[in-house]
């Protein structure tokens, strides 16, 4: 009968002594094994931005469009920016979600409306599952208020923010 | 003798043009003796970052039979202001517009940098995109969720005047109606009958007329344009709507009982999509994005029928003549493909399903009209999701792309005619003087039209010489080829892109070693592999690996050099050193080997090889081989078995597939943890390396490859095992065999 010492080394048991260990001391660092991680947004410990802070804003240019834009359309906005407010207050989007949407608010108030929407299709694109439902409102506000007249945008803009260098062109 | 590298690379760089052969053999006796025939490489819409357009529109030669555009190899009399077609030798007078030019003010196109240029064509009125999905909802729960999100996403990354339309189908088809009101409408047809296309556009109250899209008259403005097509609609104005129309989405209601297939009305959806869009947008740029889990199961264009126990068609069945639906389903989608793209719209195939999805009958709507294929297991994968985000992606210039509706005419000099194209385009029927009845690939005809391209899209061009043999080289030394291509830009401008070469005539018998010279190896062995993969659709396997080695046998004849009855003594030069390997590995490529490949499969391969550049193309069949080791850097190594060592990660890249292979021995320190401990972080460094390798390839590549992480002994190394050369095996491994 086959001498049962021979059954295959369980995963726990140091490598077999013929092997010796990898070679020490640094090679040349692989091309590119310091990441390019650099892509994701180093973002400061962030406190748990109320939902507020977000919906005002959007409520805000929303009412600047409701004397240019459809009454059907606005109120297709208006019901998914509550969608947003609740999905946020109830704490059901992630962090990245809720920053990326910082930033868009933010770029929305400086009138860089091509900035916002490059925003709003990183989300859409890296968090589609979170966001489907009421992004594409925050996608139509972008477009209804970059069409407006001038002096309509300009009640969008927050007071306290200095003008912003001037509107991106679409 | 000057090496050519440096020449080829320049032109490909400048003109996105690569010849299997850079001087010409002047006679057609000679040419034919070449093997190689004359060919080239053409990507016509090539990234040129450097190269605005100009703002004006060409000007042509004023013989009707030639109009070739004015280009710097036409001489040129500044003084009287007239210039000499090089094709046809006809004076032309410039236009008025032209008339301060001079030696010192040349206008771009005479400047030979400029011997690709681009001209933005202003007065036609600008047609939007249209993009029409077509959606299987015979799809797994998980699966048609992680679907519809990719969907949504999508309509933010179109572009934001483009025109869209959504048509449903399983067991029937649907049509939605998109509105801004509440109730969503949507037209309900069987899956089982066919119509035609004026039947479907009765029905879907498309019959008066289609606005026709006004040739000089005044713009009418969108809203115009759109009123007569409740069916798209522009994204700026439905995305609301259509971003909840696709989240309702149900599963097909029709029960699917066990031990069936569900009812896939494939061929009537395709059809009612391809009708649709013929009869309210014909002839501008449209995109018909096809999406399904499984195969066509009713209806025309089924491909199997609904019961599981009867196993979709594999190419056994197919050389025993078993595929009893193949053909008609075939036809079924051969004629759509025409009509879509004489309409010049595009048909995209997205096929996510674990079993075959009937690739192999369809593979026309997307190789007719330049449309994409992608292939995966599920649309719930990364595979697909990212894959599908890169149809949108955009270039450095922040602009998509995707070019619509694109016809390449291509002219010649006298001594040259043209036998064809390979690639995704049909023909126009253009004959003329420049018509070679000689064919290869699509042929009879100096015209093509490409529905759908991007920057990459590459053709494959066959020329035939036509010199008598001992005729005189042609005066001036020099043949010509002119590449213009009109097309609609994703900003819906419309372009001109013209692309004017030259080579060197040589008279084969006094100046072969000229010829031989310049011979592109690496152009050659893919303007090879394309005609063996369109031989492979219509001839049988072996019939065309025999004709592959005796064109290959015949080059080494003709080029190298030996003496007789000592095969050792046998050489190539430079420029053909690499040219056998490349057929060695073409010939066991799933392009020509269709064994451990079902049908699909070798239809999806075959879809991709036909129209990517020159350097994809060489990955596809000879896959590259990096190696990683503490010996040194990363670096290139022979695709053979003797690449694979202990002390090795290799990473192949086959185009298709991305796999990491690990040796023996780093798996074996892997499995004992190394990585983790901190005075061997070097080895985790090198096993991070060709991860990180590999995610560069995968974060661009349209398709996403597959990513394949295996070792020694592993199962998946198969894929590996299977393309090296095995230069080294069981039988030879302690032998006096050859030295790999």
């Amino acid at each position: 009968p086959p001498a049962p010492a021979s059954a295959p080394a369980a995963p726990t048991e140091p490598p077999p002594r013929a092997l010796g260990p990898p070679p020490l001391g640094p090679i040349s660092p692989a091309p590119r094994a310091e990441s390019r991680r650099a892509t994701a947004a180093v973002c400061p410990e962030e406190c748990d931005v109320p939902a507020d802070t977000i919906l005002a804003p959007l409520r805000e240019a929303l009412a600047a469009c409701r004397p240019a834009v459809q009454k059907q359309v606005c109120d297709d906005i208006g019901r998914r920016l509550t969608v947003l407010g609740d999905a946020w207050t109830q704490g059901k989007l992630s962090a990245p979600v809720r920053k990326r949407m910082s930033l868009l608010v933010q770029e929305l108030q400086q009138q860089h409306w091509d900035a916002a929407d490059e925003i709003h299709r990183s989300l859409m694109v890296d968090h589609v599952n979170e966001v489907t439902q009421w992004l594409v409102g925050v996608k139509r506000l972008i477009a209804e208020t970059r069409s407006l007249p001038r002096a309509e945008q300009a009640v969008v803009t927050e007071s306290s923010a200095e003008a912003g260098p001037g509107q991106e062109e679409p | 003798m000057a090496t050519y590298l440096e020449f080829i690379q320049q032109n490909e760089e400048r003109d996105g043009v690569r010849f299997s052969w850079n001087v010409w053999p002047s006679s057609r006796l000679e040419a034919t003796r070449m093997v190689v025939p004359l060919a080239c490489l053409l990507t016509p819409l090539k990234e040129r970052l450097d190269l605005p357009p100009v703002q004006y529109e060409p000007v042509l030669c004023s013989r009707p039979a030639c109009k070739a555009v004015l280009n710097p190899l036409c001489q040129v009399d500044y003084r009287a202001k007239l210039w000499a077609c090089n094709f046809c030798f006809q004076r032309n007078q410039f236009p008025p517009a032209y008339a301060g030019i001079s030696e010192v003010n040349q206008p771009a196109e005479l400047m030979p940098q400029f011997s690709t240029i681009e001209y933005i064509v202003q007065r036609d009125p600008q047609t939007p995109l249209i993009f029409l999905y077509v959606v299987d909802t015979c799809l797994e729960e998980e699966d048609l969720q992680a679907l519809k999100e990719s969907l949504q996403m999508s309509l933010s990354l179109l572009p934001a005047s483009a025109l869209v339309g959504l048509i449903t189908f399983g067991r029937m088809v649907q049509v939605h109606e998109l509105s801004c009101e509440g109730i969503s409408k949507s037209y309900v047809f069987r899956g089982t009958k066919d119509l035609t296309a004026k039947q479907i556009q009765d029905m879907l109250g498309l019959s008066r007329p289609a606005v026709p899209i006004p040739q000089g008259r005044p713009l009418q403005t969108l809203e115009q344009l759109v009123v007569s097509s409740r069916f798209l609609q522009p994204v700026h104005k439905i995305d609301m709507n259509l971003t909840d129309l696709l989240g309702e989405l149900q599963r097909d209601p029709w029960p699917v009982t066990q031990g069936k297939r569900p009812l896939r009305s494939t061929g009537v959806a395709l059809s009612i999509a391809v009708g649709l869009l013929e009869g309210t947008f014909p002839n501008t740029g449209a995109r018909i994005m096809f999406f399904t889990g499984g195969p066509p199961t009713q209806g025309p264009g089924m491909v199997v029928g609904d019961e599981l126990k009867t196993p979709i068609r594999s190419w056994h069945d197919i050389e025993k003549d078993n595929a009893r639906f193949m053909k008609k389903a075939t036809k079924h989608y051969e004629t759509l493909a025409n009509r879509s793209a004489a309409n010049g719209h595009c048909i995209d195939i997205y096929a996510c399903a674990l079993d075959q999805t009937g690739l192999l009958e369809m593979k026309c709507c997307a190789n007719l009209t330049g449309g994409h294929m992608v292939m995966g297991d599920s649309f719930n994968t990364s595979l697909f999701k990212q894959t599908f985000q890169r149809v949108f992606n955009k270039g450095f210039n922040g602009e998509f792309q995707m070019a619509f509706g694109a016809s390449l005419d291509v002219k010649t000099s006298r001594e040259l005619k043209i036998a064809g194209a390979i690639g995704p385009c049909i023909s126009l029927n253009a004959k003329g003087p420049c018509v070679s009845e000689n064919e290869l690939g699509i042929g009879g005809t100096s015209q093509w039209k490409i529905c759908s391209l991007d920057p990459s899209t590459t053709l494959a061009i066959y020329f035939e010489v036509v010199n008598q043999h001992n005729a005189p080289i042609p005066q001036g030394g020099r043949g010509a080829v002119q590449f213009v291509t009109h097309y609609q830009h994703s900003s819906t401008q419309k372009r001109i892109r013209v692309t004017t070469v030259a080579r060197n005539w040589a008279d084969a018998q006094s100046q072969l070693q000229h010829i031989e010279a310049a011979f592109d190896q690496e152009a050659a062995a893919v303007l090879m592999a394309r005609l063996g993969v369109y031989r492979a659709e219509s001839e049988e396997g072996p019939d065309v690996l025999r004709w592959l080695d005796r064109q290959l046998i015949k080059l080494c004849q003709k080029f190298g050099q030996y003496n007789k009855d000592d095969p050792n003594s046998f050489r190539l030069s430079e420029s053909f050193s690499l040219y056998p390997q490349f057929m060695f590995h073409l010939r066991r490529s799933p392009f020509l080997q269709v064994f451990n490949n079902s049908p699909d499969e070798s239809s999806y391969y075959r879809h991709h090889f036909a129209r990517q550049d020159l350097t994809q193309s060489l990955i596809m069949i000879q896959p590259i081989l990096y190696a990683y080791s503490f010996h040194g850097p990363p670096e290139p190594v022979l695709l053979d078995s003797s690449s694979i060592l202990p002390d090795r990660i290799l990473l192949m890249d086959t185009f298709f597939q991305i796999v990491i292979y690990l040796g023996e021995t780093i798996a074996q320190w892997q499995k004992a943890g190394y990585q983790d401990m901190p005075e061997y972080e070097n080895f985790k460094h090198l096993l991070q390396a060709p991860l990180d390798d590999a995610q560069e390839i995968l974060q661009t590549r349209f398709p996403m490859p597959r990513y394949i992480h295996t070792e020694h002994g592993g199962s998946q190394a198969r894929f590996l095992l299977s393309k090296v050369n095995p230069s080294q095996t069981h039988n030879n491994l302690y032998a006096w065999g050859q030295v790999s």
